[in-house]
């Protein structure tokens, strides 16, 4: 960086390599040192919600589905919670359950993906393979359940779609069980390895009043010390009964918030999910799978909900408005990434250009759930 | 004295297949298609046994794969991508979204593309949402036989 | 900091309304449950939005610093603007709402941005803007989600084929 240098002007277009996805980050550069940063988004609109104005309420589920496509199930979760707290359904503890599964697989499932973005952006692409073997593994278990890798479409209101498949909970059983092998694998190999270290301590550091000014949520205000969970929180599914640690950054190595403190935040919360499933699977309920009539909803009461949970990159919110029809009035989704894109500008000054696309991998941004 | 035919046919011949069998490519990360993507480097449905090295610089590849949707305030970008890409050059549509098929169609909404081949010319359709990573290994499949078929007139 | 744990908090109805009487007399319009059993929803008008917020971010009893949603639905050609408040260190929550009426189905609305109040509204505010055409007063300016597009996408007029 060079005083009284005039800046340069980058425009980082749509498609680009170190970008998550299609997203224009305009920037000022002083040699190579970032100065400004503006952020545009839109370049994924699908327009879900208007859709969804227009569609029958068992439709509306498939849309809201594709609101964050790594993480499967937690958009059509909050749609369905949120309908189900218009009428005042109560879903049976099978149905909770198997839901309950599903989301921390898909927390799982997130959290690698997040992981193999980073590896991808330090090219080390030894561990690129370890963790998608891995994640392959969950995908196959999603398979079994539901017939789909991703964008499930299994929930439906009132309870689940069918009854899960024999030799599931078998499954997932094996999957938890190898965690502890797997976390040290990608320890050794990757989180704590000097290399990587060297790369990312002290970088990126994400402060309180930032996460308290934007509104940031989810594992990277926890990587900063604050240990919200809506989990804990707001408790609305069953995870009351359930034993498990929030992991909050500590910053003995670095700061408090750098990036190095949100991976390794991501990994300790796979290591809690695997907690979570083992805990969950000792006490299977017994008893329906979906609560009877209310799979073909020909109309939903008149009525408000705002609904919200944990999702993998943070809260996310579902505010639904019905009007007795028989399509929603309007549905409203609060994403978490909104926080994290408005975070940015303030993350980027100072920062060098090298280290832009990892500070930008470990955000964790779902640009298709800011877009919608 | 093996003549003009003789190079004009095998030598295109091997060339084309030499081209199939190396195909870099870059991707628009840009849809849920995008996972897949991903999913293929892994190791189980590994894409680089075809040849296919992924790049992050559309000036060093071959092939585009265009996996997921492209709105139409992302088209003129793409476009200029693709035209950013130097010959010979091919393009893989994937996913029903830029197939023209998918569940957000235009007469429900407004922004969305209804096929991408509209802004760049598609060599290969591989149609699912999301097409399952052996779809997609298919679909390289054939454009690498696409590509060899088009010896005679490639060189 | 420590855990917050949540318990079924919602600011209490009457000395909420009695500190909002001591400080703007007419803003408070009605009062009501929100859904079936969720925070307090205070319909408001829409000229005292500013300087009420204001009072409830820096009120030390209710501190409402956490502007969780910004949320607008057109309800018969009203569109309700519903603002989701919550207090990091009470976490207690809630609910205001605002009706504002547009002229005709494409004209533009105005009304007060809370930026000032709260920072991470902003991106909410632009959002609403855009697909509602809702004009905040006070919001930076900044790009434009869709660009192309004349008139307003999520109101109950606009009409799917009309980009074509």
């Amino acid at each position: 960086m060079i005083e009284g240098l005039e800046w340069i002007d980058w425009k980082l277009g749509p498609y680009h390599a170190c970008l998550p996805a299609p997203m224009v980050l305009r920037l000022k550069l002083n040699v190579d040192t970032i100065v400004q940063c503006e952020v545009e988004t839109g370049f994924l609109y699908k327009g879900i919600e208007k859709i969804m104005e227009t569609r029958s309420w068992q439709a509306a589920m498939v849309y809201a589905d594709h609101l964050d496509p790594e993480a499967a199930i937690f958009g059509e979760l909050v749609f369905c919670m949120a309908v189900e707290e218009v009428m005042g359904l109560c879903v049976p503890a099978r149905a909770q359950f198997v839901r309950m599964i599903l989301a921390e697989l898909s927390r799982i499932v997130s959290h690698l993906a997040f992981l193999v973005r980073i590896a991808k952006t330090v090219h080390s692409e030894v561990i690129l393979h370890y963790l998608l073997r891995d994640r392959e593994k969950i995908l196959d278990l999603f398979e079994l359940l539901t017939g789909a890798r991703f964008s499930l479409n299994f929930l439906r209101f009132g309870g689940v779609c069918t009854d899960m498949t024999e030799g599931f909970l078998e499954r997932v059983l094996e999957i938890c069980d190898n965690v502890h092998i797997r976390m040290r694998e990608y320890n050794d190999l990757f989180i704590f390895n000097d290399r990587f270290l060297n790369r990312t301590l002290c970088l990126g550091v994400l402060k309180p009043e930032w996460v308290l000014g934007c509104g940031v949520t989810g594992p990277n205000a926890r990587a900063s010390g604050f240990s919200w969970d809506v989990r804990k929180q707001n408790a609305l599914m069953g995870y009351e009964m359930l034993d498990f640690a929030i992991p909050v950054g500590t910053g003995i190595r670095g700061f408090l918030g750098d990036v190095h403190d949100r991976v390794v935040v991501r990994l300790e919360e796979m290591a809690q999910s695997a907690e979570i499933l083992k805990q969950l699977i000792e006490t299977v309920p017994s008893g329906e799978y979906l609560q009877e009539g209310y799979a073909h909803l020909k109309s939903v009461p008149a009525g408000e909900a705002y609904v919200r949970i944990e999702s993998a990159r943070g809260v996310l919110g579902c505010h639904l408005v019905s009007d007795g029809s028989s399509s929603p009035l309007r549905v409203h989704f609060r994403p978490p990434s909104v926080g994290h894109l408005m975070v940015l500008p303030a993350l980027c000054e100072g920062l060098s250009s090298e280290d832009l696309p990892l500070v930008l991998a470990s955000l964790d941004i779902g640009i298709a759930e800011v877009d919608r | 004295m093996l003549g003009a035919r003789f190079y004009a046919s095998t030598l295109s011949r091997l060339l084309a297949w030499a081209r199939s069998r190396s195909l870099w490519y870059v991707y628009t990360g840009s849809g849920c298609c995008a996972d897949e993507v991903m999913n293929l480097m892994g190791c189980r449905y590994d894409l680089e046994r075809f040849g296919c090295v992924p790049q992050s610089d559309p000036k060093q590849a071959d092939l585009l794969i265009v996996s997921g949707l492209v709105s139409e305030k992302a088209s003129s970008h793409l476009k200029d991508f693709y035209e950013s890409m130097l010959t010979p050059r091919y393009v893989l549509a994937l996913g029903a979204c830029v197939n023209g098929a998918s569940a957000f169609y235009q007469e429900a909404n407004f922004f969305k593309l209804q096929k991408v081949s509209q802004i760049i010319p598609v060599d290969v359709y591989v149609p699912g949402c999301p097409p399952r990573p052996e779809a997609i290994m298919n679909g390289i499949i054939t454009l690498q036989e696409k590509i060899c078929g088009q010896a005679s007139t490639s060189f | 900091m420590e855990l917050l744990r949540f318990r079924k908090r919602f600011v209490d109805k009457h000395q909420l309304l009695s500190k909002i009487h001591e400080i703007l007399p007419t803003s408070a319009v009605e009062i009501r449950r929100f859904g079936r059993e969720g925070p307090l929803s205070l319909w408001i008008e829409v000229q005292s939005l500013l300087r009420l917020c204001t009072f409830l971010k820096q009120d030390s009893e209710l501190q409402l610093d956490l502007l969780e949603h910004l949320s607008v639905a057109e309800f018969e050609k009203v569109l309700v603007g519903t603002y989701f408040l919550r207090s990091y260190q009470t976490q207690e929550q809630l609910i205001l709402r605002i009706s504002l009426i547009p002229a005709a189905s494409e004209a533009w609305v105005e009304v007060d941005s809370v930026v000032s109040v709260w920072p991470m509204a902003e991106p909410m505010e632009r959002e609403m803007q855009e697909m509602f055409g809702i004009r905040f007063l006070g919001l930076p300016v900044g790009p434009r989600f869709l660009p192309e597009y004349q008139g307003f996408v999520l109101r109950k007029g606009a009409l799917p084929g009309a980009f074509t």
